[in-house]
């Protein structure tokens, strides 16, 4: 049985950042990265282009666009796409914006890499993941 | 002759030559001018005029300076000398400030400003002193007031030399702060990645790339170093080359042709972003609607008065009707354009075109 994996695109200002992400979705074999970007403004086109299904976007991006207004913006057009928001930034009301634009999930870059695949594996399986507390 | 002749000459003869010499009077003497007359008008010039000798006997003067003598110092003008010397010493009255020179000074009281100004001339070989007063309340205040107005223009001429060294300032340190934080940027994620590659098992990297990768930052340093890299044009060319390149590979994503017209615009990240969210929202559009494969985005020069951008948007694609439904993205970049005190329109020409017109940022 030839398991479909999931299409995910990777939306993040660092190139580094993006590269681990990928390596990490893919080695996994569920994900196949299928956009890797470093604008939020475009992510939508690429949405559409590439049949995305999973969004890792970062909130602060390339020319200062807004990763929050990105996804507030996917989620209306296309409201089965899950997006799970990151940053290294304890800032609480991007939590708040996040939840109010109807993202799935947040999650804090500073922990380890890796645990960005348990994140993506639960909001594909219909959870909604954000740091304790919040 | 009898005594009745003569005098019947006699009753005639006086009256007769009273008539003719009053008649001689009125044809030649009544316009000539007299000391009286002369005297009379000196006597109604609007300002004080008086002459005096060098003992400061007065020699003429007239009513306005007479006047003016008794208004200040309650006696009659006796000496001219020392009616002057007092008026500039303020002998007379303390409340009255004097401005200016002993032969030309200004006299300022509370209600009026009078002019005085002092001459000597010489009258037949001798020294006479010519004296004038003449009010000049009007004249001095707007003078003042002129002078205070200049005094301002001055300071706000100052200011703005001082504002302009600040923002020059300003951007120097923008540049550098700019720089610094590229540098920043570049060394730490290559530390990052040459700290993954000797301590992550899994790395995909090789030596020779992690080596190859730091001969780059090292080539980058040191153009910066040159001088090719620090300067803010520099800069903004480079966020115009990588917003072009982003706009291109979106555009093939779609499976849209891109292309473009004209330089594009030096400016802000807030200017590349108002064009890519024009972008994004033309290309949904063009693709979603209009079944477009092709787009061409054009930079105009910006206008020589007014200081404004215009960037068309065209696609191939089917033209919409003029009064097409506005959805979320045309109605988003409304809105954007009104912040920035832009305008949007529409053509709908042989090609569909979306026109934005944008001050500079």
């Amino acid at each position: 049985m030839v398991m479909l994996m999931i299409k995910a695109m990777i939306v993040e200002d660092q190139e580094l950042q993006r590269d681990r992400m990928t390596r990490v979705l893919q080695q996994s074999g569920r994900y196949e990265v299928a956009a890797s970007i470093d604008n939020a403004d475009l992510a939508d086109l690429y949405i559409e282009g590439r049949g995305i299904e999973l969004v890792l976007m970062d909130v602060y991006t390339a020319f200062g666009a807004d990763g929050l207004e990105a996804s507030a913006r996917i989620k209306e057009q296309f409201p089965h796409v899950k997006i799970v928001v990151m940053t290294s930034m304890p800032e609480s009301g991007w939590i708040e914006r996040a939840r109010a634009a109807g993202v799935e999930s947040f999650w804090y870059k500073e922990v380890a890499v890796d645990a960005i695949l348990s994140v993506c594996d639960r909001t594909m399986a219909g959870e909604s993941v954000y740091p304790a507390g919040m | 002759m009898s005594p009745l002749m003569l005098k019947g000459i006699v009753v005639v003869a006086i009256p007769a030559g009273m008539v003719l010499l009053f008649l001689v009077y009125m044809r030649y003497f009544r316009h000539r001018l007299v000391i009286n007359s002369i005297k009379y008008s000196i006597d109604h010039l609007p300002m004080g005029l008086m002459f005096y000798a060098e003992n400061g006997l007065v020699l003429l003067t007239n009513k306005t300076m007479n006047l003016l003598c008794e208004s200040l110092t309650e006696r009659p003008l006796m000496n001219g000398a020392a009616f002057h010397t007092g008026l500039f010493e303020k002998t007379f009255d303390n409340e009255t400030r004097v401005r200016g020179t002993r032969d030309a000074f200004f006299l300022i009281q509370p209600e009026r400003v009078i002019h005085v100004k002092r001459e000597k001339v010489m009258i037949n070989n001798t020294v006479v002193y010519q004296m004038t007063a003449t009010e000049t309340t009007d004249l001095y205040r707007n003078e003042e007031k002129l002078r205070d107005q200049m005094k301002e223009l001055e300071s706000a001429h100052e200011r703005l030399l001082s504002f302009d060294e600040s923002v020059s300032e300003l951007a120097r340190s923008e540049a550098f702060l700019a720089t610094k934080v590229r540098i920043h940027d570049m060394l730490g994620q290559e530390l990052l990645t040459t700290r993954f590659f000797l301590t992550d098992k899994d790395s995909d990297l090789t030596q020779e790339q992690v080596v190859e990768r730091w001969s780059r930052v090292l080539e980058d340093l040191t153009s910066m170093g040159q001088g090719e890299g620090l300067t803010q044009v520099n800069a903004q060319k480079a966020r115009a080359n990588d917003a072009l390149k982003a706009l291109t590979d979106a555009a093939t994503v779609m499976g849209l042709r891109l292309s473009f017209a004209g330089d594009f615009p030096e400016g802000s990240p807030q200017l590349i972003r108002i064009i890519m969210s024009c972008a994004r929202v033309c290309m949904g559009n063009a693709v979603r609607h209009g079944s477009a494969t092709q787009m061409v985005i054009r930079f105009e020069e910006k206008e020589t008065a007014g200081g404004f951008y215009t960037i068309r948007f065209s696609n191939n694609g089917v033209i919409p009707p003029k009064d097409m439904p506005r959805g979320g993205g045309f109605n988003a970049i409304e809105n954007l354009m009104r912040e920035v005190d832009g305008e949007m329109s529409f053509l709908f020409e042989d090609w569909f075109t979306l026109v934005i017109r944008i001050p500079w940022v």
